[in-house]
């Protein structure tokens, strides 16, 4: 999601899952549709079918989306960054790119500081800091750009000039070389070429490629940077804002887009809205000195003033900066998942709400993790059966006598025994409507946060340290059952005189007169009787299928954001066969709302020229970002490293891994193989099942899905059985410095040897959905990962990292 | 006058012991179900209880018929003796046939619907259930003269006499329906085509089935007689022994070489140099039911002569039977892939069943007057009889 | 009208929706199963799994290469079970539903015998067991809704409708794209035509499908036999009075000449 935000400004899926149907090429790397999104496969097919598209996937494993593709590539895990910078270096110097686009839409011809460098020997970018664990702190503002007198972007339009982004990109990208390439990644020159080939035939104004990108590019020390490297190509393929293109980011969990557009993110307000911290922003004047001061996020003040003014209604007021102060702010410190874990292990962490969560089986390093667990006082869970979380006091090899932490178990109600709304990938709103009745005594999740909230209210009215903030919140969604629906309009946004529902969040003022509880969010709940939330009509066939009238997409229902690229400057759509916009002379002809400024208050039209300057309106430069000056940690421009553990020496550079990220995990939570250690001869990856949800404590309680997958495996490559002497189906035991896991063999020809580097490499592979409760039990992968992520968002390197196998005692299912 | 009477003996003992099992096997089979009582599963729905119990037994029963034909319609009345007890052993055959059947079908009480609410005509099994049911009344009455003369009163005499009269248009019935269900026997499997093992493909298995039917039915008249002749010191009739051999191996000459010819034909008979299981059984098979008692039977000395007489004939009956195995098992593993072995109970069963119906024939044949020939019987066929007993 | 499934197998991607979806309709119990190498689970076909998508993967032309093909009844067009049926218990509906109706069965297990298939499978574990199979969904599509299956399949693999309907879409669909499809529509004529049919993409040897099944309908094989019948009746009968004739003659030749060499 770091990725797509600093690339564009919103860190959601570009386009939408209806819009797969419009593309002619379609890379799905590091995701697996066909298992994971299965309704994916259903538009990808149409695009196959109506289109002739073609599917390119690139993965370690032959999945079931490879089984469905014109173009399968294997990978090394962990090095995609090589193959999309390979991709990159094809397009640049044989001139494969969308000129006119790259030239109108990006900053490629945006001039960088002279200042402003790479050093490829040990690479670094300039403006880093040497710290303690041997790792670097870069400056992130030491990217910038070269402004003239009047702090206008100097640009190069001829994007000629050295320093212009397009011949820095140019140069950095020149030593991702075929054989450097295919190399790197265990894939032969041949497959590259067709990959790079393939794809690259998007480039054109009349051809869409679309990528899509889920774990196997997030799960990485590098990930942020692996998603900058797709934004880039797409960008340089004039992909971006374009029917059947767009940078696709598959999200997870039902709902996981709705909960980051809510704030899920330690460091995110509502709405994406940075959180404050206590040394930069202890006031909200401070904090909105901190407001981009070009683009969209100028209206921040607004959007911030209205969610105060929702949170604390009448108490917030002008006068005492709407309650600014009632706010936490953050300390310094990292609060991600790992990081909580770290501190919970150092017994920092008194009380955890596992809420909808099951962290004893979906976390890294699980042995350190569970064992964190028991240095909790209490820990509550809500959910919907007894997880490995819930349960980790009797889990197998442990003595309940021995743990001391207090356990509670909430139970909750599914999500179709429930009414809510529910986000997908493709930023759509869809409210849905409860089928069946809570199961025995289980509640509805607002229905448990609302009766905690009173209680805890009620604890405070007796008194205590900072009581107001509890006290004066604004909580008022019915007194017994509360209501869904009051939720929703408080998170629409309403005129506080008047209580009415705002249509959306461009009527949001600064001045307490609006109140809104995620200004994304806004419009989608506006008509009480008839919200958009809950619109169910379908588009008529054979067209674009934005499907305007289904649910509400945020921001403002725009389906495809960006979309002002989908036409060229003078608004003439790229390709005449998909008109997303277009401006018919004098007024814009519009089959999807309109991401950009395309209409005055009075209804008047604002010309194309106006628009095309911005097409990206969430960015400060107002384009899409191929080099990001400012708000990454790890540099403006991907480049390769190796995963933390890996076989190979870095080939580019003497950095081994991505240099800004922190390895020192508290507690040595933080164990990893030390490059070259012999005892680990094999790269690991972990992935998931059609048959199986995540931890598996849902799907491993449901008889009909733990009978088609019952049991965990180990997936290996045929040669590596032979190596091993192990058949299919014998035990083997993985091992890693933090763990080991002993399950069947599943030797298949979907895992095959690479050659990396001219070595044979094995790889390994298994899915990650069993635990110790359930119906259905066996080892969690998550016993051999390792506990350190991403530079920017420090979500964990479950996919690469490197393990020895073992054949273990006997044969078949090892259950615990 | 005298009647016999029947006489416990530590063989029939022993019969009667196992047959008792077979009641505990009946017992459990009732209460638990198929699943828990034999080997039968998705892959092998056809057991040892339907192979041997229904496909195997009805042939053995063949005697009856062929007996009866060649009494009544060879008209030659030396045999009237040989085709008393044949009769009475198809009776007994076929009614323990059905009560074996009822166990191998899923919900036993209803063995008779198909028959009492109406089938399907197109099923050779329901032509199969009709026959062998007419054909069970057809040998009530070829066997009630026998219970007539052992109430031996006046009036059965005059009924025994009308039956007589009335009898042959029976046999015939019986005949052309026994040649009917014999043949269906093969019909049964025709419809796996050629799912089955090639070696026991053949275009008209029903054919082969009733010719084999035939050979083994006289063959199983045969090899009574040699049983009674030991145990009943009955009139062991090497001569008309020897002309019921000599049809014997027409029969099987006739499927013989059909059999082998369309395996020729087909090019498929390369199969049998194999060496496979399959093959071996086969060579087994052809050995037992074709060329021991072929060469037996051409010689006219080895047709008349006792010893050899028995070999052929049970000769003939083993292979028959192994036929009907092969057909069933063999032939069928591959295309179903066949993963079965009988339990103890289903051995149990069929061997307990199978000594209870031999157990059953003596009674038969000790108490009913005029089959083992012992006394003149006044009945209306005494001229037979006595033709019979001084040829 | 007669309805027919036509599963397009290179739609498919072995998500196995359709398989849970038969069993949730249907109300069919999970079974034990453990660890197996190609995902197929369970392992075959049972009285309570009527529709199973089974796995295949290997090494094709240098390139790995996995086939998921669901199995279920085909609903023969000449129904193999249904002719064998002693009870008359199976029956080929009008709307192209080959169905079995458990109070007629008894249970004689001829139909599993017959169907070149292996579809009904019977319910060995039971007291009162019942033959069981695929019923196209019959209540279902009686009432004018898809199979659950078909219903289910997020990729549209499985089509339903009138099946010559269905054919046309098939041959279309070969038509458009001749490099995709294999130029064969299995069940189109295998075994006298099959109501559900299938597309591949690749040789059927490579998918779960039975690639050596004759286009002669299956009931012909035996009804050959059985039409005979009649014809044998009459050979045996007129044998039988014949030679009764003959014989009768001769026995009284023979008498006559005992009683002159009595003399
Ligand atoms: N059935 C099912 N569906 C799900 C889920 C589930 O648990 N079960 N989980 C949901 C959630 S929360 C999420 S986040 C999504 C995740 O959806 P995906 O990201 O599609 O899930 P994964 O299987 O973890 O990873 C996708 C692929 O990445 C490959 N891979 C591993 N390492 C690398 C690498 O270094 N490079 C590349 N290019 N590929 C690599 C794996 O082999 C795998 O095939 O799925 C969602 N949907
Ligand atoms: N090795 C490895 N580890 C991974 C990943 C990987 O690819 N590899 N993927 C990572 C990813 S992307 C993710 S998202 C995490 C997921 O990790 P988790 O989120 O911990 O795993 P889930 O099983 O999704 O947990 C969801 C829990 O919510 C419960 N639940 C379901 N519905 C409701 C409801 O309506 N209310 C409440 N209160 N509870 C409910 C479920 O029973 C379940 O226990 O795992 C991560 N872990
Ligand atoms: S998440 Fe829902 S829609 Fe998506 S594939 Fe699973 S069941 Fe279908
Ligand atoms: S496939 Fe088998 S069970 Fe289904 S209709 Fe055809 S013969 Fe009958
Ligand atoms: S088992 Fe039932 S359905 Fe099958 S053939 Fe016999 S009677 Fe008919
Ligand atoms: S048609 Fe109905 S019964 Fe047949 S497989 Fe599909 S869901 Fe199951
Ligand atoms: S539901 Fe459709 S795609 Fe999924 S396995 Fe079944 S047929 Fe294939
Ligand atoms: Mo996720």
């Amino acid at each position: 999601m770091a990725g797509l935000a600093a690339s564009f400004g919103r860190g959601a899926m570009t386009n939408h899952w209806i819009d797969y149907k419009n593309a002619d090429v379609v890379i799905a790397i590091g995701a697996n549709p066909a298992e994971n999104h299965p309704m994916a496969m259903r538009w990808i097919d149409r695009a196959r079918e109506e289109r002739g598209a073609k599917l390119i996937v690139i993965d370690p494993k032959f999945n079931r989306t490879a089984a469905m593709a014109d173009i399968y590539v294997p990978i090394r895990p962990g090095t995609d960054i090589a193959l999309l910078g390979g991709i990159l270096n094809y397009a640049l110097s044989n001139d494969k790119y969308f000129k006119e686009y790259v030239a109108a839409y990006t900053n490629a011809s945006f001039l960088v500081d002279p200042g402003v460098k790479f050093d490829d020997v040990n690479g670094l970018f300039s403006g880093a800091a040497e710290s303690t664990d041997g790792q670097v702190k870069y400056d992130t503002k030491s990217w910038q750009f070269q402004k003239d007198a009047d702090g206008k972007y100097k640009l190069d339009a001829k994007l000629e000039d050295p320093l212009c982004v397009l011949q820095l990109m140019k140069k950095h990208y020149a030593r991702y070389t075929p054989k450097m390439v295919s190399d790197t990644c265990g894939m032969t020159e041949a497959d590259f070429q067709k990959v790079a080939e393939t794809f690259c035939a998007t480039g054109k104004a009349d051809k869409a490629g679309m990528i899509l990108y889920a774990m196997g590019i997030t799960q990485s020390t590098h990930g942020s940077q692996n998603v900058r490297a797709i934004a880039i190509l797409q960008l340089l393929m004039g992909n971006i804002g374009i029917p059947g293109g767009g940078v696709n980011a598959q999200r997870g969990e039902s709902n996981v887009q709705g909960s980051t557009d809510m704030a899920l993110l330690y460091n995110n307000l509502p709405g994406y809205m940075p959180y404050p911290t206590a040394a930069a922003h202890p006031t909200l004047a401070k904090y909105n000195e901190s407001t981009p001061k070009a683009g969209y996020w100028t209206n921040r003040p607004k959007f911030m003033a209205s969610m105060l003014k929702s949170w604390w209604g009448a108490a917030a007021t002008k006068a005492n900066d709407f309650c600014y102060e009632w706010l936490p702010k953050l300390d310094a410190r990292d609060h991600t998942h790992m990081s909580i874990f770290e501190a919970m292990g150092q017994g920092e962490v008194k009380g955890l709400f596992a809420w909808g969560q099951n962290v004893a089986v979906g976390g890294p390093n699980q042995n350190k993790a569970r064992e964190a667990l028991a240095k909790l006082e209490y820990l509550v869970a809500v959910d919907l059966f007894e997880t490995e979380t819930a349960g980790f006091w009797n889990r197998p090899g442990v003595n309940p006598a021995d743990i001391k932490t207090e356990v509670f178990l909430l139970p909750a109600a599914a999500s179709f025994e429930k009414q809510g709304t529910v986000a997908n990938s493709g930023r759509w709103i869809q409210w849905r409507w409860k089928a069946v009745e809570p199961l025995g005594e289980s509640k509805d999740d607002l229905w448990i946060a609302d009766r905690l909230f009173k209680a805890i209210k009620k604890e405070y009215a007796a008194g205590g340290v900072m009581a107001d903030p509890i006290l004066k919140l604004n909580w008022s969604y019915g007194d017994d059952e509360p209501s869904a629906e009051k939720v929703a309009m408080e998170i629409n946004g309403t005129t506080v005189a008047d209580g009415k529902l705002v249509p959306g969040f461009a009527s949001l003022k600064d001045d307490g007169t609006t109140a809104c509880g995620c200004w994304i969010f806004s419009g989608y709940y506006q008509d009480a009787d008839k919200p958009a939330c809950k619109n169910r009509t379908k588009d008529e066939p054979g067209g674009l299928g934005s499907n305007l009238n289904w649910s509400f997409a945020w921001p403002a229902n725009r389906r495809i954001v960006y979309n002002r690229c989908a036409a060229d400057p003078a608004g003439k759509p790229w390709d005449p066969q998909r008109p997303l916009i277009a401006w018919d002379g004098e007024k814009w002809v519009n089959k999807d709302v309109p991401d950009f400024g395309w209409k005055n208050a009075d209804g008047s039209m604002i010309k194309p020229e106006t628009s095309a300057a911005n097409p990206f309106i969430m960015n400060a430069e107002a384009k899409g970002l191929l080099w990001n000056a400012s708000s990454l940690k790890d540099g403006p421009l991907p480049e390769h490293y190796e995963p933390v553990e890996s076989l190979f020496a870095n080939k580019f550079s003497k950095r081994q891994f991505n240099p800004a990220i922190t390895i020192s995990g508290k507690g040595d939570f933080g164990q990893r193989a030390e490059f070259g250690d012999k005892n680990y001869p094999y790269v690991c990856t972990t992935y998931r099942l059609t048959e199986h949800w995540q931890s598996g404590i849902m799907t491993r309680n449901t008889p009909w899905l733990g009978e088609m997958m019952p049991d965990m495996f180990v997936e290996l490559s045929e040669s590596l059985a032979a190596k091993l002497g192990v058949a299919n189906g014998d035990r083997v035991t993985v091992s890693t410095v933090r763990g080991e896991v002993t399950a069947p063999a599943m030797v298949s020809a979907r895992m095959k040897a690479i050659k990396v580097h001219g070595k044979e490499t094995d790889v390994v592979g298994m899915p990650w959905h069993w635990g110790y409760k359930g119906m259905f039990t066996g080892d969690s992968a998550n016993l051999l990962t390792p506990h350190f992520g991403d530079a920017n968002t420090n979500i964990p390197e479950f996919k690469a990292f490197v393990c020895n196998v073992k054949r273990a005692e006997g044969t078949g299912p090892v259950r615990r | 006058m005298q009647l016999g009477k029947w006489k416990l003996n530590w063989f029939k003992a022993l019969c009667l012991l196992l047959f008792a099992g077979t009641l505990g096997v009946i017992g459990y089979r009732v209460m638990y179900g198929l699943g828990a009582s034999t080997g039968l599963n998705d892959t092998a729905p056809w057991g040892l209880w339907k192979a041997f119990d229904v496909v195997v037994i009805v042939p053995l029963g063949g005697a009856g018929f062929t007996m009866a034909f060649v009494r009544y319609f060879l008209n030659d009345a030396r045999y009237e003796l040989i085709a008393r007890r044949s009769v009475i052993w198809a009776a007994i055959a076929y009614i323990s046939m059905g009560a074996r059947l009822m166990f191998d079908i899923g919900l036993p009480w209803r063995l008779a619907n198909p028959l009492i609410f109406g089938g399907n005509i197109h099923s050779a099994l329901f032509e199969v259930a009709w026959c062998v049911a007419l054909y069970l009344i057809v040998l009530f009455f070829e066997n009630l003269p026998r219970v007539a003369e052992r109430i031996g009163s006046q009036k059965a005499a005059s009924f025994e006499h009308n039956i007589h009269k009335i009898l042959p248009f029976f046999v015939l019935f019986g005949i052309m329906l026994s040649s009917m269900h014999q043949a269906s026997l093969g019909t049964l499997f025709m419809i796996v085509g050629k799912r089955i093992d090639p070696l026991w493909y053949h275009p008209w298995l029903n054919y082969i089935f009733l010719l084999t039917a035939v050979a083994a039915g006289l063959s199983v008249a045969v090899v009574i007689e040699g049983l009674t002749a030991t145990y009943y010191k009955t009139k062991y009739e090497t001569a008309l022994l020897g002309k019921l051999l000599a049809g014997v191996a027409v029969f099987l000459g006739v499927a013989f070489v059909w059999r082998i010819g369309v395996l020729v034909m087909a090019g498929t008979i390369g199969n049998a140099f194999t060496g496979s299981t399959a093959s071996l059984l086969w060579w087994a098979e052809q050995l037992a039911l074709f060329v021991v008692p072929l060469v037996i039977l051409a010689s006219t000395k080895l047709r008349n002569s006792r010893t050899t007489q028995q070999i052929a004939a049970w000769s003939t009956v083993v292979g028959m039977v192994m036929l009907r195995l092969n057909v069933t098992f063999t032939g069928m593993a591959k295309d179903l892939n066949m993963h079965y072995t009988p339990t103890w109970m289903e051995w149990l069963f069929t061997i307990g069943f199978t000594a209870g119906t031999i157990v059953a024939f003596t009674v038969m044949v000790e108490l009913l007057p005029g089959i083992l020939g012992e006394r003149a019987v006044h009945s209306v066929h005494s001229e037979a009889l006595k033709a019979a007993a001084d040829d | 009208m007669s309805k027919g499934m036509l599963i397009d197998l290179t739609k498919c991607m072995g998500c196995r929706g359709c398989q849970v979806a038969c069993k949730q309709w249907n109300d069919l119990p999970a079974e034990k199963t453990s660890y197996n190498q190609e995902f197929t689970n369970p392992q075959n076909r049972s009285a309570y799994t009527w529709t199973l998508v089974e796995f295949h993967t290997t090494t094709y032309e240098e390139k790995t290469l996995s086939t998921f093909t669901k199995t279920q009844c085909l609903h023969c067009e000449h129904p193999a079970c249904e002719s064998v049926c002693i009870a008359g218990a199976i029956k080929k509906q009008e709307n192209g539903a080959v169905t079995i109706d458990a109070d007629k069965c008894i249970g004689c297990r001829y139909c599993q015998v017959a169907c070149p298939f292996h579809v009904p499978k019977y319910q060995y574990d039971k007291l009162f067991p019942k033959m069981q199979k695929c019923t196209m969904c019959f209540d279902r599509i009686s009432s004018g809704m898809k199979p659950a299956c078909a219903a289910t399949c997020p990729q549209g693999a499985i089509l339903f409708g009138d099946r010559e309907e269905l054919l046309k879409t098939a041959k279309a669909r070969i038509a458009k794209n001749k490099t995709k499809y294999l130029d064969h529509i299995y069940g189109e004529h295998e075994v006298g035509g099959t109501a559900v049919m299938y597309l591949s993409g690749v040789p059927l040897n490579l998918t779960a499908l039975n690639p050596n099944v004759a286009d002669e309908a299956v009931p012909n094989f035996t009804w050959k036999a059985m039409k005979q019948l009649p014809f044998l009746l009459g050979a045996v009968g007129v044998a039988s009075v014949g030679l009764l004739a003959y014989s009768k003659r001769r026995t009284d030749i023979e008498a006559d000449q005992r009683k002159e060499d009595g003399r």
